[in-house]
This record gives structure tokens, sequence and C-alpha cells, in this order.
């Protein structure tokens, strides 16, 4: 990356943290709550993107690394009392742990078969909570009244936003050195990739960590602010889509495309639920996402930089007068 | 001499097709080997072999002395053996930099992201395969046939091996073009670049090579220098035909 492109995006990241640092100073507290759950969408969408957007393995299944995380600290918190400083680090832990396991049909298929995997293991987590071990898990009602971290929404958005705002940006400082492209040829050509000499299981295998680390830090933290979880809406195929939707909308294969995704998205919902409260209001935003998906297949990320592209010059013309 | 790369009584089939039949050769250091035959004769699954892209249900591969029959492609090529491939398979959305940038980059997860970015020779190798500034930052879908071909040599070349497999690497270009890959990789040799080079195009292919092996329905049917072996009745009439090659 040209150090004067590189110079543009970091002005860009200091730009938008701080302008959503000063967010509670003029929002209500009814649209930082709908900030806070933008931001962990942000990051569960980031943490898919990763894995997807990047290597071109699609996943049905990154509720079941949410889960992991959820389900861990809630489990430790609740039956054990453990602290959360010891029960989101063991949570994070137990995600890569998961990660791994995600990674092991990588090796050997892509596609949609790779694909459907993965919802399977988000089926058999569904059913390991509810069915298996359901004393331990609460079963169909999930464990509620867990501790949270903070108490406040305006606390609790500077926690999501932090959180997130850090892990996108290590996540940029990362993929903008050479292993960004090396992911990116994976998902263009594997084998290509294998002929010049680059192992692939490693490259693979550090972006599934990555990923599963990002989910295991979104899913462990989100469990705690909202004080419960439920398998019904974790392993819901809602939530699945609205994580992949988020990524898509706002433009896979990039870092500020899934916060775009998730803003866009969570804000969406959020203003139709007044005129459509039940479940049409999926219709329209079915329907949007569509339109902006036909129009621009890179999604809301491309369409800003080629508003960026015709206007910075008037914009460099009018600072030079 | 011993050879650098030797194949060993390597055979190969697919369901009931025999691809490779009972192969063996090997190329020198410094050598330039040509790979010539029909169609369909096994040219392209015999680099796969030699490249790990598939492994043979018998014989062995060698590589310095060593058997290397089990070792994955991509540890082949960081130990110097390196390929293009027939079909140009380029990262279609990267520009020509970009994908030989990947051919230079190292096998080290930590080394692609801590590491500075040494002043690599990429752009002399985008120079050399006849490459300006203005191709460097194309698409390869904005590229012509043979300048994929060019793309995909400038890759390999990236990834610096020591003995190069080259096929079909003429196909698409134009004279000049040619002329300018065949001053390149001539040049290289001279540097001690070990080839072996598959071909169609037999004019092309003569300056460049030092020796030739003809395989025909996956067997080897002649090896020498390339006039004695265009000579050869066996070698006519399985790869031309009962048309006669003409100088």
């Amino acid at each position: 990356m040209p150090k004067s492109q590189f110079h543009r995006y970091l002005l860009c990241w200091l730009a938008f943290g701080a302008f959503m640092c000063l967010v509670p100073l003029f929002a209500s507290t009814g649209m930082v709550r709908v900030l806070i759950f933008a931001n962990f969408l942000a990051i569960f969408a980031m943490s898919w993107d990763i894995i997807s957007g990047r290597t071109g393995y699609i996943s049905f299944g990154h509720p079941f690394l949410i889960g992991i995380a959820g389900y861990t600290t809630a489990i430790l918190t609740r039956h054990l009392d453990a602290p959360l400083y010891v029960s989101i680090p063991l949570a994070i832990l137990a995600t890569l742990v998961g990660g791994a396991l995600f990674f092991v049909p990588a090796l050997r298929i892509r596609g949609t078969y790779f694909a459907l995997v993965t919802l399977a293991f988000m089926e058999l987590m569904y059913q390991l909570t509810q069915v298996i071990a359901p004393k331990i898990t609460g079963g169909t009602r999930g464990l509620s009244g867990l501790k949270t971290i903070i108490l406040g929404a305006v606390p609790n958005y500077y926690l999501s936003f932090f959180v997130m705002f850090a892990i996108a940006f290590c996540l940029w400082l990362i993929v903008r050195t050479r292993i960004g492209s090396a992911l990116a040829a994976i998902r263009m050509d594997e084998e290509a990739v294998t002929a010049l000499g680059l192992s692939t299981f490693k490259l693979k295998l550090f972006a599934f960590g990555t990923s599963a680390a990002v989910a295991g830090i979104g899913g462990a933290l989100y469990v705690h602010y909202i004080g419960s979880i439920a398998p019904r809406a974790l392993f819901d195929i809602n939530f699945l889509f609205t994580i992949l939707v988020a990524a898509l909308l706002g433009g896979s294969g990039t870092i500020a495309g899934p916060i775009l995704g998730a803003y866009f998205l969570t804000f969406l919902l959020e203003y139709l639920r007044p005129f459509l409260s039940g479940a049409e209001r999926y219709l329209i935003y079915g329907a949007i996402t569509l339109i902006v998906y036909v129009l621009e297949p890179r999604g809301l990320h491309s369409i800003l930089e080629r508003a960026y592209a015709r206007i910075a010059p008037a914009l460099a013309r009018g600072f030079a007068r | 001499m011993t050879a650098l790369l030797k194949l060993s009584g390597a055979s190969k089939k697919f369901g009931g097709l025999v691809a490779v039949n009972n192969v063996s050769f090997g190329v020198e250091k410094g050598e330039s080997l040509g790979l010539i035959g029909p169609n369909g004769a096994g040219k392209t699954t015999t680099f796969s072999i030699l490249m790990g892209e598939h492994r043979p249900d018998s014989g062995s591969v060698e590589f310095r002395g060593q058997t290397i029959t089990k070792v994955p492609t991509h540890r082949r090529v960081q130990m110097g053996i390196a390929r293009t491939h027939q079909i140009p398979r380029p990262f279609g959305e990267m520009d020509v930099f970009e994908n030989v940038r990947v051919g230079s980059m190292p096998d080290s997860v930590w080394r692609l992201i801590a590491e500075k970015e040494p002043e690599r020779d990429e752009w002399e190798i985008i120079k050399s395969v006849g490459f300006g500034e203005r191709e460097a930052g194309m698409l390869p879908g904005q590229l012509s046939m043979g300048e994929l071909r060019k793309l995909e040599l400038a890759r390999t070349l990236a990834a610096g091996p020591e003995v190069l497999l080259l096929d079909e690497v003429f196909a698409g270009l134009t004279v000049g073009e040619i002329a300018q890959l065949t001053d390149l990789l001539l040049e290289r040799k001279k540097l001690g670049m070990t080839y072996m080079i598959v071909s169609h195009d037999l004019r092309s292919l003569k300056p460049l090579v030092d020796r030739v092996i003809v395989m025909s329905f996956g067997s080897l049917i002649a090896e020498g220098e390339f006039d004695d072996v265009m000579a050869d009745e066996g070698v006519r009439e399985a790869y031309l035909g009962q048309a006669r090659f003409d100088e």
C-alpha cells in the first residue's frame, strides 16, 4: 500500500474513532443501545469475513464459534462463580479450540460442501446445548441473570465500541501487510498459491484462528452485556444471515465493510420497527439489501470509495484556493 | 554426472487410463531439457508428478539426490522446483505487480506480517518478461493470452526456482514475444538455471534445449539431441503422424 494511501486510511480510522467517541454526547439512550448492538454485529461480521471474505471459505456456522465463547463464560460464571477476568479469556481460548475443529474440514473440502459442514457444526452445538447437557447449559431456556461487565448504556457503548475499534484497527494493520494478499490469493486460486511455495495450511490456520479469536471476544462480551444466553436466539438462521449480510452488504474482503454493513443493517431494522413491528420488516430489509447488492456487489464500502474518488479532486481544489 | 532432478520408473493411472507408464529420466544442473509428444502423451502429468501435484502410483522423484516423492508441492517449490501451467492461473483480482509479489512471499505467517518487505526484484522480473509500468498495474482480465503466459512466467520466476518446468510457455505468444522470452530463458540458463520445457512449438524449442525426450501414450519413446530425435522414424510417426518435420 502506498504511504499516502496508508495515511489517508489512518486518518479515516482516527476520524471515525473520534466521531464515535462523541456520539453519546448528542445521541439518545435508545440510539446508544442500538449502536451497542451494531458494534457487536460488526465484531461478528469481521470475524466471519476473515474466513469467508478473505480466504473464500464460506462459513454458515459462525454462531457455533460465538456460542462456544458465550456458553463457556456463561457456564463458568454461573455454575463455578468464576470472575469475568478468568471466564472471558478462557472462553476465548475455548473458541480457539472450536476454531481448530472448524478448520479440519477446510483441509479437504471447500465451496458449498464446506458451507454445509459448517452449518452442521452450528446444528450440532444447538443440539448439544439443548439435548445432551441441558443441566449445564440451561437447555432450551438457556442461562440468564449472568454477571454484567459494567452497568449503563453509555459505559457499555464505550466498551463495545473500543473493543470493536481495537479489533478492526488491528485487523487492518495485519491485512495491509503481505498476509492480506496471501489470504486473498487463496480465495482466488488456492492451488496456484501452493504452486508458488506457500503453505495454504499455515495461512488458513492463521485465518481460522484469528476469526475464532475475534468471534470469541465478541461472543463472550455479548452474553455479559445482554445478561443471558439462549440457544434459540444464538443458533438461529436469522442471526447467522444477519452476520453474513452485514459483511456482504458492507463490503466483503475489507475491514471497514463489515462495520458499515453492521451499522447500516442495525439502524435499518431499528428504524423500520415503528412502521413494521413484525417479521415484515425483514422483507423490506431483504429488498434493500438485494437492491444495494445488485447495484454494487462489492458493497457499501465500494460505493463510498467511489464517492470519495469523485469528490476528492474537488475538495483538494477547494483547499488549494 | 548426477541428475539434479530425476524421475525413476514413474507410473500414473487415472481410472483405466495410463497417463504415465514407467517413465525414467533426469535433468542435470544447468541443463535444458525439452519434453515433447502429441496431445495426451502424458507430458503435463509428468510435470505434475515432478511437482507433487499428483502422487505417482509407482516410481520415485529425486531432487539433489534426495527422494522427494512424498514431499508436498509447496515444499518442493521452496527446495527450488517450480512450474508454469499450460492454462495460466493468475490471481484474477490482483494486478500484475501484486501477482508477482505473491510469488516472492516467504512461507511464514510471522514473516509475512512482521517483516519489513524487502526490496525485491519484482520490477526486474516484470520488465524481463516484457511488461512495462502500464501492464504492471493491469488486472489479468485485461491481458491477452500471451501476456497471461508472461505473467505466469514472471510470477513463477519470483519464487526463485533452481529448476523451472515450463508447460507450453510459447502458446499464444507473438513471434516477437517468443524471441524476447527465448532471450530471457537463455540469459537465465547462462546464470545456471535448469529447465524442462514442454512445447508443441518445436521451432521455438530447438534453440533452447540441450536434449529432448519424447513421450507417446504415457511412455518415453526417444531421448537425445534435438536433431537426432527429430530424425527418428518412431518419433516422426508418433509425434508428427505422416507429415514431415521440415526445418
